[in-house]
């Protein structure tokens, strides 16, 4: 199909302005960087609301596709193609990419280099959200993930966990960062071979890597493989999700990295790994989800409630919304755990809404971090007065993160909890708890920052930039948005989410 | 009458050669020249087999040491550049005196 | 008339005013245009409700009446899929008399308190900010009365919790303002929790949010168990929270820290009513269970005695008005909990104290006006003797003390005391003990409530400030409020059957509701309980009198042993905050301690050891590494020799057997 084009165009243009930089950039020069950056962003962007506008939930299952082959004796092509569920995160992707850009105008350092990596990123994480490939799939998951090493550890901060007596380097965290993603990242390539090796067993002419064609395969025709797969991809893909207890690099690695970084990470790598859970694991072995979801669940209220409670007890802005972002990816689990649509349109749009959100925070964070050259709490204080705009961006986005109505959070929670009752209650009100817990340490990190008697030491200045204002703002406006009109997600993605749904029920 | 045998005892002595000059010598540019050697009684087993398993009209034997020999230019001039450079830091080509990947 | 469709814009152009001035906020600085913008969409939003009113009002009268008038808009819409029920959310409004009344009560009382916070906000720095929380708030307030089913009310409902979180930490350099603010919001929420809960096993079990489709279903069948009281008590749960009842009644004292026009709007007449509005708006599902019923009458009746204890023995006026709101809150839930007889009286009682409640801390705010150096202005240590100096404010705090003491005539007297009689007319398990706590009660709110009166006004004490009276801005308001306070609770004359035109105004609007839920009408004057509720207003106001009319007397009293220990236990608020505080130390941060302890040293720790423990093998077998390439290749050499003399001796083929 023609609209293809739009697809590739979405995907490609960070690479392109990648090669553009690395080609032609003058060293030295950040204007020549940041100007090929933003307009990539910019053309990211617009792309990324026609394809999503332009999809039809209506239409056939997936859209928007490009096919070539690539190395068919391996059965190995070049497939994209988007349906309801990956419309959502393009989207996602496309917003955040041009957040992160604008953000990064703040590099003052080898600005060149920097925009490379993080365009790489970007195009990677862009590549595995639109590509039908499995092992397309691992190859932008390396190049979305490989990079971030480099980002965290060139242009990182060191910080400071609460219960840690040492400072946290940024090296530190970034070792730790690529390693954990590498492992995820083993785990799901070795899963994708066994898939691809018994592909003719399940049904199959040929051996393929091709996700539209696996989809195809009665895999739970071969005895125990579903049962075996499923949580090892399910871990693999929760690895990278901040699946508790594989969670631990996630807040040294969201804490360490770049402003823009942090972004990237927490609004759209994490999401990688929850879109890898819905994608390959529940779609491709909808025998063992129905088997091992319900066990997850549990887990997922672990996660949702110890999320929480570390988040209580840092002092570290960035790490608190690091475990912030560790408990509201529980949600996400959960809502996928319940396996009714009220649950999965839940998560999805938990993904999505945790993008938005999580991302705001960083942002704010990050600029606070920059002007007042700390990010302990307890050294803060009083700053609503100095920096009102960033006072009032990060209460709003703490306010959507608690789950105000009007804002997406609220939703996403919603119904995902919807969903929980009708799958298990106790999970649900143990769920529910950690709200309250949600509120308190969002408060008191808002207090304890901007509230308070004025500290005469610190006299920073608030954001006047516009590449700094203007994303908070957008930002803001698609949390209201999306929470005031979620009709617009929830009807793209139901039928996607339905049919997954089905395929687990045994229906389809 | 030459046969594959003499060939084949050639090209042994001349590797055996080779490998105590690599695994002995400690001037570079001498184990550089007894890689040479070991090169040579490939190439020298190359050439005998295809010409005495697959006739004079098959040349697919000899394409490989003209690639060995085109390789072993390149590796030459890469592994001078090396020894070149090591002496202008350190003022010797003894390798022993080389071993800063020393863990 | 077609024109109430456009009822959805009651709650709409507060937002107008809302957004307006934050997005002209540059322009509004430093200037009185954003107050004139609140009050303007404020006042247009009040004559529509009147209309809205009036339109219902008609309506009841005729025998056209066809139940309430709804208005939905599409939400949310998942299918039915495999079995599991479809979601289909809906927001939208609902116009009926409780909604009505209450929307007009909100409106009206808000212009008041936003023209009255002119004069009390003048020169603040955050001018505009102030006033257009106060529209988000109203907007909010609105859309919790308006909506018609439980999703937008709890919408609303969090949003107004919002409002109160910023207003309390309105002035947010106070580090007390900002820890009130997040006590109060996370409080609430623990109820909003039971809330939610209720809501969503309400979904599952009936298929709706809507109010109207709810009340129409059979319940008792379709709630079996302990679900029947089970679901009226979770959603309870938010009503305890919002309108401060025991034990969740802890952050309404602390809120006082916001500005007063606030404390009066969103603490007093509004948002902490919404709780028992709630109730009443989910009455269909506690009057099928007595269980939940009997629950929420004796919360409703510890409160208000708990609550009355504590004011008495306050000093800071505005606490004191703090708790009689808590207090007067809790004989509104007891009005509802005591079973359909007091549904009526507890939404009276509602709309009556709104007045005088906002008249009070009104007042009170206007006569801490000139002690707003003090460090505390609101401490009556400083006052005294002020009735010379400020005669509007003493007239006007008057009359609402007379209110809410229950003096005949006044508004308090028919709503609340209406209340407690209906308790000793129900039939409900334990009524007599309900009614005479309730009436005990009566005695302490008349009692704390000329002491803080006596304690402000009289006595002989001068003065030391140069005190003066508010300027008129602030003094209109009180005036109007103050005739309310009279003539509010002669609209409600039916219980007392006195023939006056109006006597049985509140009934017959809530006529609906009266037939809905059986309501029994008595035809007879009840001298009794009239005279009862007079005897209990005299008897508090002599003991204030004695003991506070010429200052402080009998102070010594308090060493008493017999006295001392209750003294202490009031004045320590019964210990809750340190019962909170522990439950937050516990389950807060003390668990938080342990999980972030289990974070660094089992998670985190066991991957550091995996990676120590890589590090120090590679540390040990490095040693082979010489840096000799010809060692390395005489390795490689001897490798391959063995390997080539392994394969040669057909070694590879006896191992092959194993596998």
């Amino acid at each position: 199909m023609d609209r293809a084009i739009f697809l590739n165009a979405f995907l490609f243009s960070p690479l392109a302005a990648a090669l553009l930089i690395l080609l032609f950039c003058p060293k030295g020069n950040p204007v020549f960087a940041r100007t090929a950056a933003l307009l990539s962003g910019i053309f990211g962007f617009v792309l990324s609301i026609y394809i999503f506008t332009h999809y039809d939930p209506g239409g056939s299952q997936f859209q928007f596709q490009a096919n070539a082959n690539w190395l068919p004796a391996l059965g190995i092509g070049y497939h994209i193609g988007i349906d309801g569920i990956s419309a959502v995160m393009v989207l996602l992707t496309g917003i955040l990419n041009l957040a992160a850009i604008l953000t990064s105008f703040a590099i003052k350092d080898r600005v060149k280099e920097y925009f490379i990596f993080l365009l790489l990123v970007e195009a990677g994480v862009a590549g595995c959200f639109v590509t039908l490939d499995l092992f397309f799939f691992i190859v932008f998951y390396e190049l979305a993930s490989i990079p971030m090493y480099f980002l965290i550890g060139m242009w990182g901060s060191d910080g400071q966990q609460a219960s840690r007596k040492w400072v946290t380097k940024k090296e530190f965290s970034a070792l730790k960062l690529i390693l954990y993603l590498q492992l995820g990242g083993a785990f799901i390539l070795v899963s994708f071979f066994v898939l691809y090796f018994f592909s003719v067993k399940a049904g199959l002419p040929h051996r393929t890597f091709d996700f539209v064609e696996l989809l195809h395969a009665h895999f739970s025709r071969i005895p125990e493989l579903p049962k075996i797969l499923f949580p090892v991809l399910f871990i693999a893909f929760g690895i990278e999700a901040g699946l508790v207890p594989f969670h631990t690099w996630l807040p040294d690695g969201h804490s360490a990295a770049p402003t823009a970084v942090s972004m990237l990470l927490a609004g759209v790598l994490l999401k990688m790994g929850a879109y890898g859970i819905i994608r390959f694991a529940c779609e491709l072995l909808p025998s063992g989800a129905k088997l091992w979801l319900p066990l997850f669940a549990v887990i997922a209220v672990i996660n949702i409630l110890y999320g929480a409670y570390c988040a209580l007890k840092q002092y570290d802005i960035k790490y608190i919304i690091a475990y912030s972002s560790v408990s509201h990816m529980g949600i996400v689990f959960l809502g996928l755990a319940t396996q009714n649509i009220m649950g999965w349109t839940g998560a999805l749009f938990q993904m999505f809404s945790h993008g938005i959100i999580t991302a705001l925070l960083f942002m704010i964070a990050g600029t606070i971090y920059e002007k007042t050259h700390t990010r302990n709490i307890l050294k803060l204080g009083g700053l609503a007065a100095k920096m009102p705009f960033l006072a009032v961006t990060f209460v709003l986005g703490g306010l959507a993160s608690l789950g105000l109505p009007g804002m997406s959070g609220f939703v996403a929670e919603f119904l995902t909890f919807m969903g929980t009752f009708g799958f298990e209650r106790i999970l649900m009100i143990l769920g529910l708890l950690g709200l309250i817990l949600t509120a308190l340490y969002i408060l008191l990190a808002v207090r304890k920052i901007f509230f308070g008697a004025d500290n005469p030491s610190l006299n920073p200045e608030d954001a006047h930039a516009w590449w700094e204002k203007i994303p908070a703002a957008a930002l803001i406006a698609c949390t209201l948005l999306f929470g005031i009109v979620p009709g617009v997600i929830t009807s793209i993605s139901q039928n996607s989410l339905i049919s997954v749904i089905h395929l687990m029920k045994g229906i389809g | 009458m030459i046969g594959i045998f003499h060939y084949l005892a050639l090209s042994a002595v001349l590797f055996c050669i080779g490998l105590y000059g690599v695994l002995t010598r400690r001037n570079g540019i001498a184990v550089l020249m007894s890689i040479e050697l070991m090169f040579n009684a490939a190439n020298i087993n190359f050439v005998a087999f295809s010409y005495y398993f697959k006739g004079i009209h098959f040349i697919s034997g000899e394409v490989f040491p003209l690639f060995v020999i085109a390789v072993a230019a390149s590796e030459a001039a890469v592994g001078l550049a090396i020894i070149l450079s090591l002496y202008r830091n350190k003022k010797t080509v003894n390798v022993d005196e080389a071993n800063q990947l020393r863990g | 008339m077609d024109w109430i469709k456009f009822a959805y814009l009651i709650p709409l152009l507060p937002l107008a005013a809302f957004l307006l001035i934050v997005f002209g906020f540059r322009f509004f600085k430093g200037s009185r245009i954003s107050s004139y913008v609140s009050i303007l969409f404020n006042t247009a939003s009040f004559v529509l409700s009147c209309f809205v009113f009036l339109k219902i009002l008609n309506l009841e009268h005729t025998d056209s009446y066809s139940g309430p008038i709804q208005f939905s808009l599409s939400w949310i819409h998942l299918h039915s899929v495999s079995g599991i029920i479809p979601l289909h959310l809906q927001i939208g409004i609902l116009l009926d008399p409780l909604s009505a009344i209450m929307a007009l009560m909100v409106t009206f009382v808000s212009t008041l308190i936003m023209i009255y916070s002119i004069g009390y906000m003048e020169g603040d720095p955050g001018f505009s900010t102030f006033f257009s929380y106060m529209s988000l708030f109203v907007m909010a307030m609105l859309t919790l009365t308006l909506s018609n089913n439980f999703l937008l009310t709890f919408a609303g409902w969090e949003l107004v919790g919002l409002c109160s979180y910023l207003l309390i930490g309105f002035w947010y350099k106070k580090p007390s303002a900002a820890k009130a603010a997040i006590k109060a919001f996370v409080v609430t929420r623990t109820g909003d929790v039971g809330f939610l809960i209720g809501m969503i096993i309400l979904y599952w079990k009936t298929g709706t949010f809507n109010f109207i489709q709810i009340s129409h279903l059979n319940l008792p069948a379709l709630l079996s168990g302990w679900l029947l009281w089970g679901i009226p008590l979770l959603i309870f749960c938010g009503a305890v929270g919002k309108s401060a009842q025991f034990p969740l009644h802890v952050w309404l004292p602390d809120a006082m820290e916001g500005p007063t026009p606030v404390s009066a709007l969103i603490h007093a007449a509004t948002m902490v009513a919404a709780g028992v509005y709630l109730v009443a708006r989910t009455y269909f599902l506690f009057v099928i269970s007595p269980t939940a019923l009997l629950v929420v009458a004796w919360i409703g009746v510890f409160t208000a005695f708990m609550a009355a204890t504590m004011a008495l023995v306050q000093w800071d006026i505005k606490r004191v008005l703090a708790y009689s709101t808590i207090s007067q809150l809790g004989y509104m839930m007891l009005g509802l909990g005591v079973g359909p007889i007091g549904f009526v009286f507890a939404i009276f009682l509602l709309l009556t104290h709104a007045f005088f409640k906002a008249l009070l801390f009104l007042g009170a705010g206007s006569v801490s006006h000139p002690f707003h150096e003090e460090e505390n202005p609101f401490d009556m240590h400083h006052y005294g003797g002020l009735k010379k100096k400020m005669p509007h404010t003493y007239w006007t705090f008057l009359f609402a003390t007379l209110a809410i003491t229950g003096c005949p005539l006044f508004a308090g007297f028919f709503s609340k005391d209406a209340v407690i009689d209906s308790a000793f007319q129900s039939r409900i398990l334990t009524h007599n003990l309900l009614w005479g706590l309730a009436l005990f009660t009566a005695f302490l709110t008349s009692a704390y409530m000329f002491r803080m009166f006596f304690l402000t006004f009289h006595g002989t004490k001068e003065p030391e400030h140069q005190v003066h009276e508010s300027p008129w801005v602030m003094i209109l308001p009180l005036m109007i409020l103050a005739v309310f306070s009279l003539i509010g609770g002669w609209f409600g004359f039916s219980w007392y059957r006195l023939h006056l035109p109006w006597h049985d105004w509140i009934e017959r609007f809530m006529n609906p509701y009266v037939q809905l839920y059986h309501i029994p009408v008595s035809h007879t004057i009840d001298w009794m309980g009239m005279g009862l509720g007079t005897f209990v207003f005299l008897a508090g106001f002599f003991t204030a009198w004695v003991l506070y009319s010429k200052g402080l007397r009998f102070a010594s009293a308090l060493e008493n042993p017999i006295i001392k220990p209750f003294h202490q236990l009031f004045v320590q608020k019964w210990y809750m905050d340190e019962f909170w505080g522990l439950i937050l130390s516990l389950f807060g941060f003390g668990l938080s301690s342990i999980a972030s302890w289990i974070d660094t040293n089992l998670f985190d720790g066991t991957v550091r050891g995996i990676g120590m423990g890589t590090g120090g093998i590679g540390l040990k077998i490095r040693s082979i590494q010489t840096g000799f390439v010809q060692q390395y290749a005489f390795i490689i050499y001897l490798a391959v020799l063995i390997l080539i003399i392994f394969v040669v001796s057909g070694g590879y083929l006896w191992t092959a057997r194993f596998f």
